[in-house]
């Protein structure tokens, strides 16, 4: 069994605990309530995703209470396989939650006429797995760095910080796209993939980096 | 005879203590002890051994340097802070055990926890220091493991449960390819069964040496206070009283105090005890 | 095989093994050829450490009472019957010696001496 397939499999066991049905009965709540009210089914993805990103903060929410990150080294998995292994789980999260909201949204539009289900609709799935893994990239390093405890008030900065800069592009955003008019739309996308691939790689170095300098008792 | 374990020119800087540079091995075949008081660096040199932590210089594990972290899969820890989910019942520390180890005894594990009277569905939160020790133990011996490292053990054990615990220890390397790190302040763990010792003092060694040979280049001696001027250039420690002095001095500068003097054995605790006391 | 060794006692604790051993051999409690126990099995019973009964089995075979075949363990040497002959006339002088000692001490003169072993000799004491 590679280093990789051990982490996944003994953070599923430390987690496990979280991933209760109640979760999954909010999310379907709010969602649905939400999508309702907004007559598409974005909010079903946006309550799906944020819960994919609350999930992926767990394995260090527990583990470092568990102090599992001792329990690693003992096994002798490389730190840089611990790096890999979450930014996977929480990937493969990230998908889950996903599939989950897709169904959901299916459901929803079939049983609830107002509510569409179509190509554009479609199209939203990529753009938010790319959002939460960017969410999920922008946080791991500080979590991978500082532990959970931590972490967190970095976090809760940086989502204000988001939120705010969110706000300004809100503003800004006609002359923002008029910067982009000319340009090939493809370009564009292409450009923004390659970006995002490379913050994500970026993350993963930096907190390959982070946590190899951590040391746990 | 070959060595399982060499530190060569160890080093670890903090801010209010440092260790080494440090240089050791821990033999094939054999319990060593590894003594010092606390906070004198053996952790910190068990953390090292153990590649929890970052540090200067060489270790090697059979030959090969520890950057290559397959060692552990053959080494049973066992620490006086537990590495395990508190929440975790005992089927569920199987489950990660068997995950986490390629050896994996699940049968060997269950039976060690009857054993010890750890019940399966009991969490660790809930078991008494001794029992976490004992839990450790279980999971030490149940992978196959070569190496027994040892940190502070049985700090949490009555006088019957050390006798156990030596027991166990002594079973392990009846196996002649089994190594044994015991590091603890409580020597009289080590006096019986300890083959060979390593004594660190202040992050430096002081030395190493079979435990016979060790304890026989140290002699206590005893006196009045005023004879103590007459012998104190000689003593590596010491401990004053109104009545009198007790000493440590190196069995080679007995010939050199005077008879009145008395002069004893000194036990491993006795070393420990007055090495470096300055009253 | 009995071995008792005294952690109180000034005799260190190799040697202490290693004479009641040898003394098992000369008595013929420990047979010609017989196995002794393997060093680390010893050691844990005796509670003490691995090398200290190695020291012991080490001077053993340097006198030649017992010999270690690699791989196999330690056995008691075999046709050594000279040998224990020699080590038990030995320790028959010494005991003769102390006898003679004690008896001078108390003042038996020599006639009455050798008339005690005489008693001795022919069961006497056994009655």
């Amino acid at each position: 069994m590679t280093d990789i397939k051990k982490i996944i499999k003994l953070d599923i066991i430390t987690v496990s605990e979280y991933l209760t049905l109640k979760n999954f009965i909010i999310i379907t709540g709010l969602g649905v309530f939400y999508s309702y009210l907004n007559g598409n089914i974005m909010p079903i993805f946006g309550v799906s995703q944020v819960f994919a990103v609350i999930f992926s903060t767990y394995p260090f929410l527990v583990g470092d209470e568990a102090g599992i990150d001792s329990l690693y080294g003992i096994f002798g998995i490389k730190r840089a396989s611990v790096v890999c292994g979450r930014y996977l789980w929480s990937n493969l999260t990230g998908i889950f939650y996903l599939i989950f909201g897709t169904a959901l949204s299916l459901i929803l539009s079939l049983t609830i006429g107002k509510i569409e289900f179509g190509k554009e609709e479609l199209m939203v799935i990529p753009v938010w797995y790319l959002l939460t893994n960017l969410i999920i990239a922008a946080q791991y390093p500080f979590y991978f760095r500082y532990g959970y405890a931590k972490a967190k008030l970095i976090y809760t900065t940086v989502i204000f910080a988001l939120v705010v800069a969110g706000f300004i592009i809100g503003y800004f955003a006609d002359k923002v796209i008029s910067v982009f008019a000319g340009v090939n739309p493809y370009i564009i996308i292409g450009l923004a993939l390659v970006l995002c691939l490379a913050f994500y790689l970026a993350s993963i170095k930096l907190s390959k980096k982070w946590y190899g300098e951590r040391e746990f008792s | 005879m070959t060595d399982k374990i060499i530190l060569e020119n160890v080093k670890k800087k903090y801010v209010n203590f440092q260790l080494g540079e440090i240089s050791f091995p821990v033999p094939k075949g054999y319990i060593t002890g590894f003594i010092g008081k606390n906070g004198q660096g053996k952790t910190t040199t068990i953390r090292s051994i153990l590649s929890l932590i970052n540090f200067e210089g060489t270790i090697l594990i059979d030959g090969q340097s520890n950057e290559n972290l397959e060692y552990l899969q053959e080494a049973g820890v066992v620490m006086d802070e537990s590495f395990l989910a508190k929440d975790w019942n005992m089927n569920l520390v199987d489950k990660a055990m068997d995950i986490g180890y390629k050896d994996w005894d699940s049968g060997k594990f269950k039976a060690y926890l009857e054993g010890f009277g750890i019940p399966l569905k009991s969490k660790v939160k809930e078991l008494s220091r001794g029992m976490k020790t004992k839990l450790m133990l279980s999971i030490a011996l149940s992978h196959g493991a070569r190496l027994l490292v040892l940190d502070e053990p049985t700090s949490g054990l009555d006088p019957s449960m050390r006798d156990e615990f030596a027991d166990i220890i002594q079973d392990f390397v009846g196996e002649e390819d089994n190594t044994v790190l015991f590091s603890t302040h409580i020597t009289q763990d080590l006096e019986a069964i300890a083959d060979y010792i390593v004594f660190i003092d202040d992050g430096k060694l002081v030395d190493f040496d079979t435990k016979e040979d060790f304890i026989e280049k140290y002699r206590i001696v005893k006196a009045g206070l005023e004879e103590l001027k007459g012998v104190e250039d000689f003593l590596l420690g010491k401990k004053v009283t109104r009545v009198g002095f007790e000493g440590l001095v190196k069995e080679k500068f007995v010939e050199k105090i005077s008879s009145d003097i008395l002069v004893e054995r000194a036990t491993i605790d006795d070393i420990m005890v007055l090495y470096g006391r300055k009253k | 095989m009995k071995i008792i060794i005294s952690n109180a006692s000034n005799v260190p604790l190799y040697e202490q093994i290693k004479e009641a051993i040898k003394s098992e051999i000369l008595s013929g409690e420990l047979k010609e050829g017989e196995q002794l126990p393997s060093v680390r099995s010893l050691s844990k019973d005796l509670k003490v450490s691995i090398l200290t009964v190695k020291k012991s089995y080490d001077e053993l075979a340097d006198e030649g009472f017992v010999e270690t075949r690699q791989g196999l363990g330690s056995f008691v040497v075999e046709g050594n019957s000279l040998l224990k002959q020699e080590e038990r006339r030995k320790i028959l002088e010494e005991k003769l010696i102390e006898a003679v000692d004690l008896s001078k001490s108390l003042k038996i003169q020599e006639e009455e001496f050798f008339d005690l072993i005489k008693f001795i000799y022919e069961g006497g004491i056994y009655d």
